[in-house]
């Protein structure tokens, strides 16, 4: 499901010195991966423009799909987030929407294009259906239809709708909400409250991105088409780069606060964990082929082990560790 | 000395207040008490919708149709306030897909129209058809399904692996009664006409008699898993309810603000609104067939409510109500509990716009039609009030000492 909504984290008691600043450390991060992922819009938006441009649609379409799934990569560690301008403008599902159990992005996007207008801007995607503003309906596009005469213009204004919306977030985490964060901390009263939240971050993100592997795996029958990024086959790339992120985000901002507080046997036990899930991970990028034979399935399982206990580990003991009470998200629910 | 008084009556009126305080243990029992009476509810009202239904598979007419759609509605009004024991009551979790399952692919049901049918990508069973076939080729399998049972129905549910193959419950029955609504997001709901339950020459559509044969054996699995759930929290006997007043009161107190939070934000403000209204996706509305949506969110919300409140207002206008959250969070912070109070009746007024934009005839899939700002922003406020809710109901959880909102995992083994 999305992200919708900012939730507060509850906070239990004050755990934490003031020799490691979590909100510098999470602003940094944050900061450099709009700028890249504001980076990785911007090129696809104009690889797809000058190739519509040149409109020749017998050259091969390699390169933009790979740009395609470079910017879905970018967009992997802002995912599930609970905090900071996408949430607060509400921009998670306008730059991908997912699960998209019925298909909608496939009903919307064959809507639009037999509604035979004449012409399309990032104005007029902004005013449609979530599921044809951003990166699914790109795919869509770009892997499924590939690019023609019929959709070029429709697929040249969501790239631009896109990049604008990357360069919202980048400008605003960079001017606004990073700033504000930093000075809000100084103040003492909110110091914890907002340290502790970007802690929960953690937990919120994984919810997310477990589910990203879960309703693909389904309960007794495999769903292919729930997984994300199906279209273009790169479900596993993507979903290696969530926890990626996530490992990034632990070993930055979460695991100084555990050696504060000398979890040291927790912190080292999670960087294995993360560790152990990321260096098993599959070759293959499709998840659709690796749940089509007994190899594939014994390598999703085995990565199922690995999440389930980093599951274990930053749900339920870290926030005993840190004192921490996470509420609750959107993925709660079905 | 008169100090000494003055502390001897603050002292006693300290103990006076904590003997007569709310006990957890009690708030958790009355929370099984209203579960009770809501699934005792829900069993009175799908009885009665038996009985329509017999009733229009006797004698098929436009009029016994219109009692049959006007039962189902009000079987919806306790049925939806049982959500709120859903999330947390593993019991509940693992039993209300048989009842409640949505959305679905109806074409695996019966008829519908090609090129206006929209259903889950990669789903074997979404055009199956039961009522028009005695035997179904699923991916490789054969089944045989020329017997239309309870039993046979039920086990068809999930067919191939996918959630949206709901061959039971009220979405069943609400296709059976309304059929597939065709406007989209414009005005009107689904237009089954009675005669596609009339035997012999006048049926319409084809095989009415394997129709009528599913909606009763439907309508019947109905009535028997309702009445199974009332058991599981009658006040006597080895059932969920003992299982569950036998833990620590503590416990019984996340479990209820787990169903309350849960409800609030993933499943109402999210599945159910969300997705709808951001997608402009109608076959994303609840009660999608029936245009009953508004009063399934409203109910819903209205669940929580009785939650928070230890208050249910019974189908014959009777009142349960006891020793409730409220009660207890306003013991230990009467600030945390005031506000709570404040979002939760917020909530309640909010969603019910929900209701009365539908009593003027703009149904729920006509406020998320695209361009329609005045409808697509009555839910967006409808979805803030549910977000706001769930903020207090976690500060409500904290002042009770309740650490962790999340499932119990103390099984967990690695």
């Amino acid at each position: 499901m999305k992200k919708i909504i900012v939730l507060s984290c509850l906070i239990a008691m004050p755990v934490m010195s003031s020799e490691f600043n979590v909100v510098k450390e999470v602003n940094a991060l944050k900061i450099t991966q709009s700028q890249f992922f504001n980076q990785r819009s911007q090129v696809l938006e104009s690889a797809i423009n000058g190739y519509c441009n040149v409109a020749d649609f017998s050259v091969v379409q390699n390169e933009i799909q790979q740009k395609w799934v470079e910017t879905m990569q970018a967009w992997m560690p802002m995912q599930g987030v609970t905090k900071g301008p996408i949430n607060d403008l509400d921009l998670a599902w306008s730059i991908q929407f997912w699960p998209d159990k019925k298909n909608i992005t496939g009903r919307k996007i064959a809507q639009l294009l037999q509604s035979q207008q004449k012409s399309w801007d990032a104005q007029q995607i902004s005013e449609q259906s979530v599921a044809v503003r951003g990166l699914g309906a790109l795919e869509l596009l770009i892997f499924e239809q590939q690019l023609n005469a019929e959709n070029c213009l429709l697929t040249t204004a969501i790239a631009e709708h896109l990049a604008e919306n990357s360069q919202k977030i980048t400008d605003i985490w960079s001017d606004q909400y990073a700033p504000a964060l930093l000075q809000q901390s100084k103040i003492e009263k909110q110091q914890k409250a907002i340290e502790l939240g970007l802690v929960a971050e953690l937990s919120h993100q994984l919810s997310f991105i477990n589910k990203k592997f879960a309703l693909p795996m389904g309960n007794e029958h495999y769903r292919p088409y729930q997984a994300e990024a199906w279209r273009s086959e790169s479900s596993m790339l993507q979903l290696k780069m969530s926890y990626q992120s996530l490992q990034e985000y632990f070993l930055k901002a979460v695991k100084p606060l555990l050696l504060q507080e000398n979890e040291t046997y927790l912190a080292s036990s999670i960087e294995d964990t993360f560790t152990t899930l990321l260096n098993n991970w599959p070759i293959e990028a499709s998840l659709k082929k690796l749940l089509s034979d007994q190899p594939g399935l014994k390598n999703l399982y085995h990565s199922k082990m690995s999440m389930d206990k980093l599951s274990y580990q930053l749900q339920e003991e870290l926030p005993i560790a840190l004192n921490i009470i996470v509420g609750f998200n959107a993925t709660d629910g079905d | 000395m008169r100090r000494s008084a003055l502390a001897l009556l603050i002292s006693s009126a300290f103990v006076s207040q904590s003997a007569f305080a709310v006990q957890p243990k009690e708030v958790v029992n009355h929370y099984a008490d209203i579960a009770l009476a809501v699934y005792q509810d829900a069993g009175k009202t799908a009885e009665q919708l038996d009985i329509a239904i017999k009733n229009l598979i006797a004698s098929p007419s436009e009029k016994n149709l219109k009692s049959a759609k006007a039962a189902w509605l009000a079987s919806r009004v306790p049925y939806q306030q049982s959500e709120v024991f859903r999330f947390g009551n593993v019991v509940v979790d693992d039993w209300e897909g048989q009842l409640n399952a949505w959305p679905l692919d109806e074409g695996m049901i019966d008829y519908v129209k090609p090129g206006a049918y929209h259903h889950e990508l990669g789903n074997a069973g979404a055009t199956a058809n039961i009522i028009a076939n005695k035997e179904l080729q699923v991916g490789t399998n054969k089944l045989d399904v020329s017997e239309i049972t309870p039993e046979l129905l039920a086990n068809l549910n999930e067919l191939a692996g996918s959630e949206a193959n709901v061959a039971t419950g009220y979405h069943a029955i609400e296709f059976l009664l309304w059929g597939q609504d065709l406007n989209g997001t414009n005005a009107g709901a689904g237009e089954r006409p009675y005669t596609d339950f009339v035997q012999g020459k006048e049926c319409t559509n084809g095989n009415c008699e394997r129709r009528a044969e599913y909606l009763q054996a439907t309508s019947t699995l109905l009535v028997s898993d309702l009445a199974w759930m009332q058991t599981q929290w009658a006040d006597k006997g080895d059932n969920y309810r003992s299982e569950l007043t036998a833990k620590a009161p503590k416990e019984g107190l996340r479990i209820m603000l787990f169903g309350m939070g849960s409800l609030s934000l993933g499943e109402l403000a999210g599945e159910r609104m969300k997705v709808a209204l951001e997608a402009n996706s109608p076959e994303d509305e609840h009660d999608c067939f029936s245009d009953n949506t508004h009063n399934s969110h409203y109910y819903n919300q209205k669940g929580i409510s009785n939650v928070w409140f230890g208050s249910y207002a019974r189908i014959d206008g009777t009142k349960v109500t006891g020793p409730s959250l409220n009660d207890l969070v306003t013991n230990t912070d009467k600030m945390v509990a005031k506000k709570t109070s404040t979002a939760v009746s917020a909530a309640d007024s909010q969603v019910h716009t929900l209701v009365s934009s539908a009593e003027k005839g703009i149904a729920f899939d006509q406020l998320i039609a695209t361009g329609n700002k005045s409808g697509n922003a009555l839910v967006t406020a409808s979805i803030k009030s549910l977000v706001l809710q769930t903020a207090e109901i976690e500060k409500a959880a904290a002042t009770l000492g309740i650490t962790s909102l999340n499932s119990d995992t103390a099984d967990h083994e690695f």
